[in-house]
């Protein structure tokens, strides 16, 4: 226990108390990307809706196509939206002590493999699109899902820092 | 610290250390004056502003946070309430920035405490009281600092009571002014989180609100500046060796010891009332005004008159401008003046700019705010005696 104004080695209870601090805000922080993916996919959505609209109900063949697109990036999105929740939840759970499951590393691998996805593609973008208001866009989008990547980098490294230093399970 | 240790237990020390009933009284009425010295009253007294020791609540809410504004702040609370323990420190990580103000820290028998009490040396009452208010104050407010910083003085939801047989108790600090501290419940009143760096919420210790100042709380927590260090503050320990060392500075002040050092203590003197202090820092109530007094008029046979903070403004209004510094608010207001003026320049020759610029008038003329000349004449007459 410090109590002298001398800069000194930190004990293993401040590094676990670091560690556990760092997953409370890396937790709330991604629980608000989750909501923030969740505007994205509605903004999307309203912006192109007609055209989706009109798409489908050409019917046929290409409306077949079109509304199995639609399925599937509204299944991405709800699938991205757990895994912030879960993630999220989880690792202010584990900040305050609460000793959580293995399953929400594992999404938060997942989700840090979909984030990295999701920077390769801004960065394709980027080098694709010639309209300079639409690579804004792409590069703000990609600011945004860079951070969210190193946030989850510092959630996963602070989680396998903790089970090293406090190896028993409790729930 | 409160009204009880700065005005009861500074008279029950000063009786101890050989003062007679007047001069203790005038000694504790000098550090309670501490708390209460603030540019309004000083207004309102046609006094120097610049010797304000304290600043109200709402002062405080109309205060500029400008660097200057800042400097103004830090002088204060540094000089008389948050004494920098360590002017030299090193906290081993950040900038300038961060380096300045951790070095701004309160802490017990730093070399700041021991020119405290030697600058009221043959002084008079006044200044002593005023000394001992500062030195009791370093170990109440220790490992907090006097300049508003969110990075030194914030405090988190890990913050618990230990109470002797009972499991730790978290405190909860809510925000409602003027609510009364609930020692049955934990729950206390302290300033609202700002995540501005420079935020008043954030000077001093009042993300904790006023339990540092409980003598009877021992509590645990993490400082900002620590990183994730838990500090454990023992106040029952601390506030009886801060009376200890109290009693060991006055009776240098008087004249019974021959030099003053840092970390020494009148065990010695006090123990025949150790048990009967111990009860009164222990017993758990927001103020123990009435045990202190009890013992200091039982040391001293006299009644302690109640703290009136009214109670010399008269003769200093009355006096003619040119004799106010002998009244005893005049010498208060010098004593004041000359410790802000020791302290400020302490912390600009350690090269911290925080509390602002200090220039020695000794060797290159009088050049600085018109309220300070009086001090000129403060250290020949020092000299001289």
């Amino acid at each position: 226990m410090q109590t002298t104004l001398s800069a000194s080695q930190p004990t293993t209870e401040a590094l676990t108390r670091r560690d556990r601090d760092t997953l409370y805000v890396i937790g709330t922080g991604i629980l608000a990307l989750g909501a923030w993916a969740l505007v994205k996919y509605v903004m999307m959505y309203l912006r192109y809706s007609q055209q989706l609209t009109e798409a489908i109900g050409k019917g046929g063949e290409d409306g077949a196509v079109v509304s199995a697109v639609l399925g599937i990036i509204v299944g991405l999105a709800l699938f991205e939206l757990v895994l912030h929740v879960i993630v999220g939840l989880s690792a202010r759970a584990e900040g305050q002590g609460k000793r959580k499951g293995f399953l929400y590393v594992v999404c938060a691998v997942l989700l840090a493999m979909l984030t990295f996805a999701y920077v390769c593609l801004d960065v394709f973008g980027l080098l694709a699109i010639e309209e300079i208001g639409d690579k804004i866009d792409v590069i703000i989008e990609g600011i945004i899902d860079f951070t969210s990547l190193m946030m989850l980098g510092g959630l996963i490294a602070a989680t396998m820092r903790l089970r090293k230093s406090e190896p028993e399970s409790k729930e | 610290m409160q009204k009880d240790f700065h005005y009861y237990a500074t008279y029950c020390a000063a009786t101890l250390a050989g003062y007679d009933h007047e001069e203790s009284l005038a000694i504790s009425y000098s550090d309670q004056m501490a708390d209460w010295c603030t540019v309004t009253f000083l207004e309102s007294i046609g006094a120097p502003t610049s010797a304000a020791t304290t600043q109200m609540q709402l002062e405080l809410m109309k205060v500029r946070t400008d660097p200057i504004g800042l400097q103004d702040i830090t002088r204060i609370w540094s000089s008389f309430h948050f004494l920098p323990g360590n002017l030299e420190a090193d906290p081993g990580k950040g900038g300038r920035r961060y380096r300045e103000k951790y070095r701004l820290i309160c802490d017990t028998n730093g070399p700041l405490v021991a020119k405290t009490v030697e600058l009221a040396k043959g002084r008079g009452p006044q200044a002593v009281g005023l000394a001992m208010h500062v030195v009791a104050d370093t170990w109440a407010h220790r490992y907090f600092a006097g300049t508003p910083s969110l990075a030194i003085n914030n405090t988190n939801r890990h913050f618990y009571e230990v109470i002797e047989g009972q499991p730790d108790r978290q405190i909860t600090f809510g925000h409602v002014p003027g609510a009364a501290d609930d020692l049955e419940n934990g729950t206390y009143n302290g300033t609202i989180y700002q995540a501005s760096e420079r935020s008043i919420m954030n000077l001093g210790h009042g993300r904790a609100g006023h339990f540092p100042d409980y003598s009877f709380a021992k509590y645990r927590y993490l400082p900002a500046w620590a990183d994730y260090e838990e500090v454990l503050k023992d106040n029952p320990s601390d506030y009886y060796q801060a009376f200890c060392q109290v009693v060991y500075a006055l009776r240098y002040l008087h004249g019974d010891v021959a030099t003053f050092e840092c970390d020494r203590y009148d065990y010695d003197i006090v123990a025949p009332y150790k048990d009967e202090i111990n009860a009164i820092i222990n017993e758990r109530v927001l103020e123990n005004n009435e045990g202190w007094k009890r013992l200091g008029e039982k040391l001293s046979g006299h009644d302690i008159e109640d703290f009136d903070m009214h109670a010399h403004e008269d003769e200093y209004k009355s006096a003619p401008a040119d004799n106010r510094d002998g009244t005893f608010l005049g010498r208060y207001i010098l004593a004041a003046l000359a410790q802000k003026s020791m302290v400020t320049h302490e912390i600009f020759a350690s090269g911290n700019r925080l509390a602002g610029r200090s220039i020695e008038y000794q060797k290159g003329g009088f050049a600085g705010i018109r309220d300070y000349l009086g001090l000129v004449n403060y250290r020949k007459e020092a000299s001289d005696k």
